[in-house]
């Protein structure tokens, strides 16, 4: 008996190793490297690599452009998640109601998923060309100015994030829907008949039971907005006047162009710990709410 | 009065539902229509506005052969489909085993190890790019399609979902399998490879569009055009002298529509195994 337990072990073992040493290798260890090699500095005379301690981090502390890059890292997400999640809501909402030309609108909502970021932003470039595109087209024919929206450091933002969220949306959506799905009918029928209203059944009862639902959707989305990196890439460059320029940005910048790799994985880790913070807040909150 | 409050929450409602569907189906639509006509007539009925801006006509072929014709997104087309390709394949075997595992063996570190997976869940893909492109360079591997594949195929989430499928199954049915002498390999392709299906088209699908959609990794650790992937030859029809719009929309069009071809009649299970890894994390 023992010895088939034994032999069990080895066998499950030997199932999990392949996917375990992928992700040990490829997702966890490099969390180790980039500790490590935020502390050296790479010569440029040399080329060879020298310990430099925490030098790296007081270089970022005392530069300006880096703090500009946590608070504009911060601002997105400050306005992207919310906008994502109530929007997703809403769609998950909409297509759950059991009513005519459901299925074209459940298909009609898909559609971005088969989207990727990348050419979500090339349409919404197009839209949005500051000088003679659809939008100012239309802005014009409603009698407003035409706007200079990624050329003007106040309007950029607000283009990366509705790409973002033209495309992250119905990802999120999925998720609610399936929230949503688990909530009992015998809940919102016992309301119906208490004569509990639309609004307050849905503050009352779907609010509270998607709870959990809406907060890994919120940590996930948070994870992926603090990551955002093409629309950036492709559209802004982190400008006008460094106004869209991200951590992520700023560290691919400096890593992969400017070739500081010291520097940039110091703007890694602290962007790292950066929404380590934010996440544990977030559960925070979420348990001392329940 | 209540008859009343209804209809007027169906006009909401329908008013709401097309709002959204026009906003994500204008974008694609327009780019599919106009990647079929010339390249001056690309924006032709933008401004003003009129109804040529959908229309097909003037009517050509070009922008389509062009993009095909065009060596960078060609070859990126190939090399994205075996890069795709080959992480689905290798990723669903070895983490459909690692998720059979946990959800069916009793072993001495179990919880340890799940904690890895869970750990690797919570770190958001594109952060650690920047190290794993030095990692990839001390094993001498920048520039070539195993450094496309490798970082992909461990993939917590899609053990999460072999965990989610392989508890349902009762363990009564794989007890009295063993009790008639079956060895687990049997077990495995016997019994649970046929129910296993819906899972792995699910994981498939997650494990395509994430190579499909690959933009980071790519432009970090390849360099040349025999390793280039999808979405980054798009920006080879910029130039210096400006953008050829024409071949862009079809290139971008092109890669709208085949994910959506493989997505579409597949969307069950796509959703389903999203909302189970959901649920239970």
């Amino acid at each position: 008996m023992i010895k088939q337990k034994q032999k069990i072990s080895i066998l499950a073992y030997s199932f999990l190793l392949p996917a375990l040493a992928m992700i040990l290798i490829f997702k966890l260890y490099p969390i180790i490297l980039v500790t490590k090699e935020s502390l050296f500095k790479v010569s440029y005379l040399s080329g060879t690599k020298v310990f430099v301690g925490i030098n790296n981090y007081m270089d970022l502390f005392c530069d300006s452009s880096f703090w500009n890059s946590v608070w504009v890292t911060l601002k997105l997400n400050l306005l992207i998640n919310p906008v994502q999640l109530v929007i997703a809501i809403i769609m998950g909402m909409l297509i759950n109601i059991n009513h005519k030309g459901k299925m074209i609108y459940r298909f009609l909502f898909f559609i971005p998923l088969g989207v990727s970021l990348a050419v979500t932003t090339i349409y919404w470039s197009i839209i949005f060309r500051p000088g003679n595109g659809v939008m100012n087209y239309l802005l014009n024919g409603l009698g407003f100015p035409t706007q200079p929206f990624f050329n003007s450091a106040s309007q950029a933002m607000w283009i990366i994030i509705g790409i973002a969220s033209w495309k992250g949306c119905s990802f999120w959506m999925l998720f609610v829907l399936a929230g949503l799905k688990n909530i009992p009918k015998e809940i919102y029928e016992a309301a119906e008949v208490e004569g509990v209203g639309s609004l307050s059944s849905f503050i009352f009862i779907t609010l509270p039971m998607l709870s959990k639902t809406l907060l890994f959707i919120l940590v996930s989305d948070i994870c992926a907005n603090f990551m955002l990196f093409i629309p950036i890439f492709m559209i802004t460059h982190g400008g006008p006047d460094s106004s869209t320029n991200v951590l992520m940005y700023q560290a691919y910048r400096t890593s992969m162009i400017n070739g500081d790799m010291g520097h940039g994985m110091a703007m890694i880790v602290s962007l790292m710990i950066l929404l380590s913070i934010v996440i544990a807040a977030q559960f925070k909150l979420f348990k001392d709410n329940e | 009065m209540n008859r009343k409050h209804n209809k007027r929450n169906i006009v909401i409602y329908h008013l709401l539902s097309i709002l959204f569907s026009l906003i994500f189906v204008l974008p694609i639509l327009w780019a599919l229509i106009a990647s079929f006509r010339p390249e001056i007539n690309i924006f032709q009925g933008i401004s003003p506005l009129s109804f040529k801006v959908l229309s097909f006509f003037p009517f050509t072929l070009d922008n389509y052969i062009g993009v095909f014709k065009n060596e960078v997104f060609s070859k990126a087309l190939l090399n994205t489909f075996f890069v795709a390709t080959t992480t689905v394949i290798i990723g669903v075997i070895i983490n459909a085993f690692a998720g059979f595992s946990f959800a069916t063996m009793d072993f001495y570190g179990k919880k340890v190890l799940f904690s890895i997976v869970v750990a690797s869940f919570l770190v958001p893909g594109d952060l650690l790019v920047i190290p794993t492109y030095n990692l990839i360079d001390s094993m001498g591997l920048i520039d070539t399609k195993i450094a496309l594949i490798l970082p992909l195929l461990g993939n917590g989430m899609v053990i999460f979902m072999f965990i989610q499928f392989f508890s349902q199954i009762p363990k009564a049915l794989s007890e009295a399998a063993v009790i008639d002498g079956a060895s687990y390999r049997q077990i495995l392709i016997i019994i649970y490879a046929p129910l296993t299906i819906p899972t792995i088209i699910g994981a498939s699908l997650i494990m395509f569009l994430a190579q499909w959609e690959a933009f980071l990794w790519p432009l970090v650790v390849s360099r040349s055009i025999n390793n280039g992937m999808i979405q980054l030859a798009l920006s080879t029809f910029t130039q210096q002298y400006g953008t050829l719009w024409g071949l862009k929309l079809a290139a971008s069009s092109l890669l709208c529509f085949i994910p959506l071809i493989i997505l579409m009649p597949l969307q069950k299970y796509y959703i389903s195994s999203i909302a189970s890894s959901a649920i239970k994390g």
